[in-house]
């Protein structure tokens, strides 16, 4: 076991429900009610001193229950090591936002928003950020066609028949 | 319905994009003014989105790299091997040595076009041109060295899954060291004409500055937080594709302003000559991709004349690469910062998720932080030192 989980779990014991060693970065899971307390930890506490939250991504297991993984990926650039830190949750359900944390989660989590549909709670400003705001349906979930769902173009040339086909 | 507040009476709205000149990609900035002085901005990112995270589920690995070169297309080539080395890192395996010299040297070339174009930009923002031409001219010339290797300027789609498409050709090295020769001078010429230039520092000196404190916040990476005064420089701090194996310096500004990123870009560029250098006075011989017929093609020759060869190039075109299940998170350093892919396999030939670190994604959102109190065109200053490109900021 690596130092820095081992550290994670003396810390926060029976919060961590399983780590995970054999990919990399190492990562460690957690309830989505203990994630606002274990990330301040995670950034302020002299072991970890994760200062930057890279990138906050929500994976859809379409026929699982809970439906959503939810993963923070953080870089300490102080002790020049990396983390990973997940969370279930179900399609209700939603994660604690982080922007009291890190300002600059607030983007990742309007998209985290806007690409899985997964509400974060407590955000200032939680709004589409790649989509227009009009848009139906949220893109990254796997029951969301690569088609899309807008009504294709119909006529791109109305003068020739063999090009009023739809797309 | 896109809205805004005013967070003052008597103030003026003024819009600018998504398609201005100023803004070198489609990025919408409402901003409110007092005077000429900026009191408060939005912004609006999407225009570019293309959904690439969406295609890449329904992507073999492979498949995947043309979509990388779309991304920031003004150095696409450090996209693809960004993007190769996370998955590479997935299967668990490392491209032989001059593999890996070879893409360090296309890397180092396409960062320095990468920040050609973005100080050239910025400058003829603030008023500078001809400085543009003396650093389009190098960037036309390593454009031409891409080519000559790849087969194409912009959408190069270089490497593969184990290695890169093809060999270099017999030339390259003569060429590199052309190259070499040719691209000092235009920089010494740039840095005789701006580095000292009243004009250039008053448009910059103090403009557009952020603590190291909010930058590490806001999640910035690469020269933006470099310019802020910490040396953090993933090839340094964690090194992959053999940069441990070069002698190379990390340059910091200090005070986190345009003036500063100006600098640092300046001296970065510098600092990959000398690695390429180093790397082409020591390029390896030997094969460029893993022979592994579960991950890279075979030789033409055994495709048509073996029996395993021909099933192996039929079983890779068809079905592709396979992942054991897992996850990977990689990140390198690219010319904006860490670009990272984080990637869930489940053991099929596609990726179950994909999803793109962009290091424009974190800087643009301190957009409004940095520009609040300056000049309309200070914002277009600091948003040229920023260097956003919309295609990797929207995907």
């Amino acid at each position: 076991m690596s130092e820095l989980i081992e550290n994670i779990k003396n810390k926060f014991g029976g919060k961590i429900i399983s780590t995970q060693e054999e990919f990399r970065p190492r990562s460690v899971k957690v309830a989505a009610a203990d994630l606002l307390e274990i990330m301040t930890a995670l950034k302020n506490e002299e072991p970890f001193q994760f200062d930057q939250i890279l990138d906050i991504a929500g994976v859809d297991f379409l026929n699982q229950k809970p439906r959503f993984l939810i993963v923070y990926i953080l870089l300490s650039t102080a002790k020049n090591h990396r983390l990973i830190v997940e969370t279930d949750i179900d399609e209700l359900g939603s994660v604690p936002s982080l922007t009291g944390v890190w300002c600059g989660a607030d983007w990742f989590e309007r998209e985290l928003y806007d690409m899985s549909g997964v509400k974060v709670n407590g955000h200032p400003n939680l709004k589409r950020i790649l989509m227009s705001e009009d848009f139906e349906g949220h893109p990254l979930r796997k029951d969301f066609p690569v088609r899309g769902t807008t009504p294709p173009e119909k006529r791109y040339a109305p003068w020739d028949k063999r090009r009023t086909r739809e797309y | 319905m896109f809205t805004f507040e005013k967070k003052k009476k008597d103030t003026m709205i003024l819009n600018m994009g998504p398609s201005h000149n100023a803004t070198h990609g489609t990025l919408r900035i409402v901003l409110e003014l007092e005077g000429e002085r900026i009191v408060n901005s939005t912004l609006e990112i999407g225009y570019l989105h293309r959904g690439i995270e969406k295609m890449a589920e329904h992507r073999t690995y492979n498949g995947f790299i043309p979509l990388t070169d779309r991304m920031n297309y003004v150095s696409p080539i450090m996209n693809n091997v960004s993007y190769a080395l996370a998955v590479e890192k997935l299967l668990g395996i490392e491209v032989p040595k001059r593999g890996q010299y070879i893409r360090v040297i296309m890397n180092e070339f396409t960062r320095i076009a990468d920040h050609l174009v973005a100080i050239g930009t910025n400058v003829v923002d603030i008023g500078a041109l001809t400085n543009y031409f003396y650093f389009f001219k190098e960037r036309e010339r390593i454009y031409d060295l891409i080519e000559k290797v790849v087969g194409a300027r912009l959408t190069t789609t270089f490497t593969r899954i184990g290695g890169i498409a093809r060999n270099v050709p017999d030339d390259f090295e003569s060429d590199v060291r052309f190259l070499l020769k040719e691209i000092p001078e235009s920089i010494k010429d740039v840095d005789r004409l701006l580095t000292k230039n009243r004009i250039f520092m008053d448009r910059t000196v103090d403009v557009g500055a952020i603590s190291q404190q909010r930058a590490l916040e806001y999640g910035f990476t690469g020269p933006v937080l470099r310019a802020t005064g910490l040396a953090w420089d993933l090839r340094k701090k964690q090194p992959y594709s053999s940069y441990s194996d070069f002698q190379f310096d990390v340059p910091t500004g200090e005070n986190g302003d345009t003036y500063d990123r100006y600098l640092v870009r300046m001296e970065e560029m510098r600092q990959s000559l000398r690695i390429i250098q180093q790397a082409v006075d020591h390029l390896p011989g030997g094969p460029v991709s893993i022979d592994d017929p579960h991950i890279t093609l075979p030789p033409k020759e055994d495709v048509y004349n073996t029996m395993e060869g021909l099933i192996h190039h039929f079983m890779l075109v068809m079905y592709g690469i396979k992942a054991k299940p897992g996850y990977v998170y990689f990140g390198t350093e690219v010319a904006n910062g860490e670009l990272g892919f984080y990637i869930v396999s489940d053991g099929q030939q596609y990726p179950y998720r994909l999803k793109v670190r962009p290091p424009c994604f974190a800087i643009f959102q301190a957009f409004p932080e940095m520009i609040k109190g300056h000049l309309i065109s200070d914002a277009v200053a600091i948003l040229g030192s920023l260097n956003i490109v919309a295609g990797e900021l929207d995907r």
